[in-house]
């Protein structure tokens, strides 16, 4: 134990380059600290993200499929989609990638017993001055949206929609009567909760009992689609009930499968397309969220990763110079000692003991700075991603109005009605305001990669060092 | 107790051989002076019957065992104590240290004893107080002292001294000298000394003098009743 002995003595007798060296060994592991914290709070965040995002799949109908069909058989006048059985979907739901699943259909209503909201709208397309061509439309249809429960639709999930009285419709509701309906509409012809309303579908008056009233956050979407009802004219029902007001009680225009793990979308897809038939049906995954989360998250955890190797590479490229010189300036004590008979390798275990020593205090300083380190670190290295990753997601969503990839807005219309809700931006904003901090925690396994990261650093220093003077016998070195 | 036998060394790189050939043998309780101009290789004679290197050809015993390459450190440690010329102490250890430090190494049976330090060095002119002292507070004739010190300390019986009075006065010469006598005649122990000086090595038993690769040795007939 002589050796430990002596690198002790070293250590504390020569403080100048004792201190030198621990604040090079600082500064290396303050790096390689807020590396694997930073690492490790991605790591966390993307699970977290895999938890929180919810990734949908879409069974719908194919629509290339009815498009092809429309061009096939020339007499046929307008597209017809095939309808979702809800015995396959039931089949679907039972894989163990569903956490839950909503079905929906919509058709078209008209206001009976109330005044649906009208919107008017002017288009003045640019000309030369003075000439101002107008036209104008207004729409009063109600929109009825089947739904197995509304929290369950996006528009909810992701607050577009806010119930604002009474309760939002639930799997309790499949089949009844009950609605939930826009604040405006309630406002503007005295309805509260609990009230009965009457709708005029395909012909026939349907009573309709209000047991929720929802504000919609989102603009109407007339200006840029003139013919579309406003918002508020949205009527959310039980997706079972609007079946039964098509005439197809056991069938669906599409569902929405959420995954429990985002990531295994693409497994799920293939189990679930065994069941269906891919001519008529088609599975879209809409993990849009998941991806924008993803990515900046994956962006961190691999800049971190490098950062950690970097700063290794470089920390023992320094630290072997420093060693060099260290045993190049106590090569004669190294000689002596091995003239008094001591064993090589009990020389090099001094010097790594002494490097050891310095390697304690600077990963004391390193655990109190690099948490520091990291959260600088990470919230500029957040800023830089997530800018990078909504210039990027924002220009999607711009491509695809009314889209933007979330389930709702995967349905399209079908031959009764059309529904479009337009909610790819508030995905993107979501995403950013979860990814926008790293939680950034000194855990113990941390602490153990820190001091694994210096032992190595250490070794392959001390090992490089001394490789080139302990080589040759004790003369040489005494004579060098 | 030491022979070499058929040595020879060459420098590597080089086509001359520093000695060739060599037959020596050294005797406990001998003290030993190897004399030579400048260059006539005396330190690395010295050398290589410490151990420090390694001969090009030829063999070393000691006790009449083979020194080998795999036995050399065990040698070192256990057979050999040497005074180099340059002191080679240890700058961030005290006197005490250093030598306590170097009879840890080699198993001294008194390694744990610092009266027993404290009175070799006192019998050199360091006192307890510099006994203390960081050895880079001390001239270098005290460490020089200290360097005789510290290989005395240890138990080898092969004492190995190269140019161990080459800082000393006159005073402090006769007292090594007398010391390296002591270590040689009265604890039986093989002392080598490499020295220039005329008068260190007429007080020798043996003189062996090195001259373009040949050594001729002459016992002191004024030295020869111990």
């Amino acid at each position: 134990m002589n050796f430990i002995k002596r690198a002790w003595l070293n250590v504390i007798r020569k403080k100048g380059r004792t201190l030198l060296l621990i604040l090079i060994m600082s500064a290396i592991l303050l790096f390689v600290f807020a590396g694997l914290l930073i690492q490790e709070a991605a790591s966390k965040a993307v699970d977290n993200a895999k938890q929180s995002a919810n990734a949908t799949v879409t069974l719908s109908a194919n629509r290339s499929n009815a498009f092809r069909q429309l061009r096939k058989h020339k007499q046929q006048k307008s597209l017809t989609f095939s309808s979702v059985n809800l015995k396959t979907v039931r089949q679907i739901a039972k894989s163990g990638y569903v956490k839950n699943y909503n079905t929906l259909s919509s058709t078209n209503g008209t206001a009976k017993s109330f005044k649906a909201i009208k919107t008017t709208t002017t288009n003045q397309p640019a000309g030369p001055i003075g000439e101002k061509s107008k036209s104008s439309s207004s729409s009063s249809s109600l929109s009825l949206d089947g739904v197995t429960s509304t929290a369950l639709t996006s528009a909810f999930s992701e607050g577009t929609n806010k119930i604002v009285s009474g309760r939002g419709l639930t799997v309790n509701d499949q089949g009844t009567n009950h609605t939930v309906i826009e604040k405006q509409l309630a406002k503007q012809n005295d309805l509260t909760v609990g009230d009965q309303i009457k709708v005029k579908v395909s012909g026939k008056l349907v009573k309709l009992k209000i047991v929720g009233i929802y504000r919609a956050s989102s603009a109407s979407t007339s200006q840029t689609q003139p013919q579309m009802s406003d918002p508020a004219n949205t009527l959310y029902l039980s997706s079972k009930f609007v079946g039964k007001l098509k005439g197809t009680p056991q069938k669906v225009d599409s569902v929405s499968f959420t995954m429990t793990d985002p990531a295994k979308a693409s497994s799920f897809i293939k189990q679930a397309k065994k069941s269906i038939n891919t001519t008529k049906f088609s599975l879209t995954t809409n993990d849009a969220v998941y991806q924008t989360m993803l990515t900046p998250l994956n962006n961190i955890k691999s800049f971190s990763q490098k950062i950690i190797w970097l700063v290794c590479i470089a920390g023992t490229a320094i630290l072997t110079l420093l060693v060099i010189l260290m045993v190049r300036e106590r090569r004669y004590e190294a000689g002596v000692l091995l003239a008094l008979g001591e064993k090589k390798s009990k020389v090099i275990w001094q010097f790594f003991t002494e490097l050891f020593l310095v390697m304690l205090v600077s990963s004391v300083i390193a655990l109190i700075g690099g948490k520091y380190a990291g959260n600088l670190m990470s919230k500029q290295l957040i800023q830089q991603t997530t800018a990078q990753t909504t210039s990027v997601s924002g220009g999607q969503t711009g491509g695809m109005p009314g889209g933007g990839g979330n389930s709702q807005g995967m349905i399209q219309g079908n031959s009764q009605g059309q529904k479009q809700p337009a909610q790819g931006r508030s995905n993107a904003s979501a995403s950013q305001k979860q990814s926008s901090t790293l939680n950034l925690k000194i855990s113990v396994k941390n602490v153990l990669e820190l001091l694994g990261f210096g032992l190595l650093i250490i070794f392959i220093a001390v090992i490089l060092g001394t490789i080139n003077i302990l080589r040759w016998p004790p003369k040489k070195i005494l004579t060098m | 107790m030491l022979k070499v036998e058929d040595l020879t060394y060459q420098y590597p790189k080089s086509d001359k051989k520093l000695f060739e050939h060599v037959n020596l043998e050294f005797d406990a309780g001998e003290l030993y002076a190897i004399v030579g101009r400048s260059g006539a290789g005396k330190t690395t004679f010295l050398s290589l019957l410490a151990g420090l290197d390694v001969p090009t050809s030829g063999k070393l015993k000691y006790q009449e065992q083979m020194v080998t390459a795999s036995t050399l450190s065990e040698y070192r440690r256990k057979d050999v104590s040497m005074v180099f010329q340059a002191y080679n102490l240890f700058d961030y250890m005290t006197v005490m240290e250093n030598i306590l430090t170097a009879m840890e190494l080699t198993g001294s049976k008194n390694r744990h004893d610092r009266q027993y330090v404290l009175q070799l060095l006192a019998k050199i002119g360091i006192d307890r107080q510099l006994a203390d002292k960081k050895v880079v507070f001390l001239s270098g004739g005290q460490q020089q002292r200290v360097a005789i010190v510290r290989t005395m300390c240890c138990d080898a019986q092969l004492v190995l001294a190269d140019e161990p009075t080459g800082n000393l006065d006159e005073d402090n010469t006769t007292e090594v000298i007398n010391l390296f006598k002591k270590l040689a005649h009265e604890e039986n122990r093989c002392v080598i000394i490499v020295t220039h000086e005329a008068e260190v090595a007429r007080n020798c038993d043996v003189q062996i003098e090195l001259h373009q690769g040949h050594f001729s040795v002459q016992r002191n007939l004024c030295r020869s009743s111990k």
